[in-house]
C-alpha cells in the first residue's frame, strides 16, 4: 500500500507543471496559513509566537538590563558624535531624515506596540543659508532589531547653536539636538518582540504531530509507559526511533500528548511561551553585540 | 570553512543519491535518515562545516542548547547559501522561515518553483502545527527511469529540537517525519559543482529527457 502511495506520488510529480513565480503577489499568498490533516491527532496549538504581545514589566536579568543600557548609551554617544562633526564642519541646523524601512511587512504589523518609528534615519547638516553641507552615517547601525530604533532624534529639526529669537530660521527648529530617552526594559521588550518574529521554533513539540499520527495509523503495537509512546513502526519514518516522549517543557512552550491506545487516537496540547522565564534567562554570550533570549 | 568544502559536500550527496536510489523505491513515508543527538548535534550536517553560526548572522535568533550549541533552520539555510551562492545581504534581514519565500522573491532576487534542484531551499509554509514554517537545503534528488522526481534528500537544523537532521522526502507524500515541502526557493548564483554561478548537473537515474529540470 505504501509502495503504491509512493508510486502515485512519483506520477503526480511527473505530471506537475513547474511554476516559477517571481511575482510578490504569489509569494504573499503562499505565506497564508495552510491546514494539514493529521486525522488521528486532535491538535491544540499555541498562538503563533511572531505576533505574541510581549508584556511590560518582565523580570529582565540584570545582565540583559546592563547590556541594553550600554547599547542605548552607545547609540546616544554615536548620535552626539555625528552632531559634533556636523557642527564643526559649519552646520547650524540639523535635519533627521528617514531612510527606507527595512523591517516591514506582515511580521511587523504590530511594531507600533514597541517602537514609534521603524525607519532608519540619517542626519543632514545645514549651514546658515540652509544648504546641506554634511551628512551622517545611517542609524541605527544594527537595523535588524526593533529595539535599536527607539533611540532617535527628539525632533526632526534641531539647532546646533544657541537659538536666537530674532533669527526667523530658528523659529522652525525645535531646540537642541538630543535623542529620545529610552529605558533598558523598553529596549529589551522591543528586542524580544523582534526575536520572536525572526526565530523559527517548531512550536514546542508540534513537530511530533506527524510522527504520532503515523504511529497511530500504523499497525504497530502501541504501549505507553514512563511518559513515552512506543511503536516499532516509527523506525520507518525516523531512523532508529521507536518511541515519542509525551510531554516536554521549556521557556519556549511546552506540550503534552494524551493517547487513547485502544481507539488509536491522541490529543496534542501546546502551551504558550513563558515570557517571564525568557526575560529572566536573557543573556549576552561572549563576543556577541546583542542579547540572546532563547 | 570555505566554499570548496561545502561544494564537495554537495557533490558527495549528488553522487550518493544516485547510488542509493534503488533502495529508496521501497520507502513510502517521508523518512528521517539522520537525527543528531545532544552532544553531537551538528553530526547530520557535518559535510557542510556548519556549527551553529552563519556569516549572515541569522544565528543571532537561534536557540541556545544547554551545551552552548546554537540551532535554527534559517541559520543553517543562510550558512549553506553563503557558501554555495553569491553573497546576498538581504538574507540578513529575513524573518522566520514562513516569510522566507516572499522575502527571498521580493528582496533577494530569488524565484520559487515546485520542481526542486540541488542547492534550493526547501520551504514549508506556516501551518497550525508548524506556525513559523520551516526551511532546509536540497542536497540530492533522485529520479525514476521516466525522469520524474522520485525523492529529494534534505538537511536542516531545528531550533526546537536543537539538532540537525537529514531527510528523504517524496513528492506528494505528507505522511512521515514531515510533509513534502510546499515550494523550493532558488537563490541567484548557485556556485557548487564548479563555481561561476551556474547550476550543477542534477543526479539522475536512467534516461532523462529534460523532465524535472529548469
Amino acid at each position: 500500500m505504501r509502495a503504491l502511495t509512493a508510486f502515485l506520488a512519483a506520477l503526480i510529480a511527473l505530471t506537475s507543471v513547474q511554476t516559477d513565480a517571481s511575482s510578490s503577489s504569489l509569494a504573499r499568498s503562499i505565506d497564508a496559513l495552510t491546514n494539514e490533516d493529521y486525522p488521528n491527532v486532535e491538535v491544540h496549538v499555541a498562538p503563533p509566537i511572531d505576533q505574541t504581545l510581549v508584556e511590560r514589566g518582565l523580570p529582565w536579568s540584570s545582565e540583559s538590563l546592563g547590556f541594553a543600557q550600554k547599547i542605548i548609551s552607545s547609540q546616544t554617544k554615536s548620535f552626539e558624535k555625528e552632531i559634533s562633526r556636523l557642527a564643526s564642519s559649519g552646520a547650524e541646523t540639523v535635519l533627521a531624515v528617514s531612510d527606507p524601512q527595512i523591517l516591514r511587512g506582515k511580521p511587523y504589523k504590530d511594531a507600533s506596540l514597541y517602537v514609534r518609528n521603524l525607519h532608519p534615519w540619517h542626519l543632514e547638516g545645514l549651514n546658515s543659508s540652509g544648504k546641506v553641507i554634511g551628512r551622517s552615517r545611517q542609524f541605527p547601525s544594527d537595523t535588524r532589531d526593533m529595539g535599536n530604533y527607539l533611540v532617535r532624534p527628539k525632533s526632526s529639526r534641531c539647532s546646533v547653536r544657541l537659538s536666537a529669537w530674532w533669527n526667523p530660521f530658528d523659529w522652525f527648529t525645535n531646540g537642541t539636538c538630543v535623542t529620545t530617552q529610552v529605558s533598558a526594559s523598553a529596549y529589551l521588550r522591543a528586542s524580544l518582540a523582534t526575536a520572536l518574529k525572526k526565530a523559527t521554533i517548531e512550536d514546542s513539540g508540534s513537530w511530533l504531530v506527524p510522527q504520532i499520527d503515523y504511529a497511530l495509523a500504523s499497525n504497530c503495537e502501541l504501549t505507553v509507559r514512563h511518559d513515552e509512546l512506543f511503536c516499532d513502526a516509527l523506525t520507518q519514518i525516523v531512523e532508529g526511533q521507536r518511541s515519542i516522549k509525551l510531554s516536554g517543557k521549556s521557556k519556549l512552550g511546552g506540550y503534552s500528548i494524551s493517547v487513547d491506545v485502544a481507539a488509536r487516537k491522541a490529543i496534542y496540547r501546546a502551551t504558550t511561551i513563558d515570557q517571564r522565564a525568557i526575560a529572566k534567562g536573557a543573556k549576552v554570550l561572549a563576543g556577541d553585540s546583542y542579547v540572546s533570549f532563547f | 570553512m570555505n566554499k570548496t568544502k561545502s561544494s564537495i559536500g554537495a557533490a558527495i550527496f549528488v553522487v550518493g543519491s544516485v547510488l542509493a536510489s534503488p533502495s529508496a523505491a521501497l520507502a513510502a513515508s517521508n523518512f528521517e535518515s539522520c537525527s543528531a543527538m545532544a552532544g553531537s548535534s551538528y553530526l547530520c550536517v557535518g559535510f557542510s562545516g556548519y556549527t551553529g553560526t552563519d556569516p549572515y548572522n541569522v544565528s543571532r535568533f537561534s536557540t541556545i542548547a544547554q551545551d552552548g550549541t546554537r540551532h535554527s533552520c534559517t541559520s543553517y539555510a543562510a550558512f549553506r547559501l553563503f557558501y554555495n551562492n553569491s553573497y546576498n545581504p538581504a538574507i540578513s534581514n529575513f524573518d522566520s522561515a514562513q516569510y522566507w519565500a516572499s522575502q527571498a522573491v521580493a528582496n533577494a532576487g530569488a524565484t520559487l518553483s515546485l520542481i526542486p534542484q540541488v542547492g534550493d531551499v526547501a520551504w514549508w509554509a506556516a501551518t497550525p502545527t508548524l506556525s513559523q514554517g520551516h526551511v532546509a537545503i536540497v542536497d540530492a534528488i533522485t529520479y525514476t527511469s521516466s525522469g520524474a522526481i522520485f525523492s529529494i534528500q534534505t538537511s536542516d537544523d531545528n531550533a526546537g529540537r536543537q539538532v540537525t537532521t537529514r531527510k528523504t522526502l517524496y513528492p506528494g507524500v505528507n505522511a512521515g517525519t514531515i510533509k513534502y515541502p510546499d515550494k523550493f526557493i532558488r537563490f541567484p548564483g548557485y556556485l557548487a559543482g564548479g563555481g561561476g554561478g551556474g547550476r550543477p548537473p542534477i543526479a539522475q537515474i536512467g534516461t532523462l529527457s529534460g523532465t524535472g529540470t529548469n
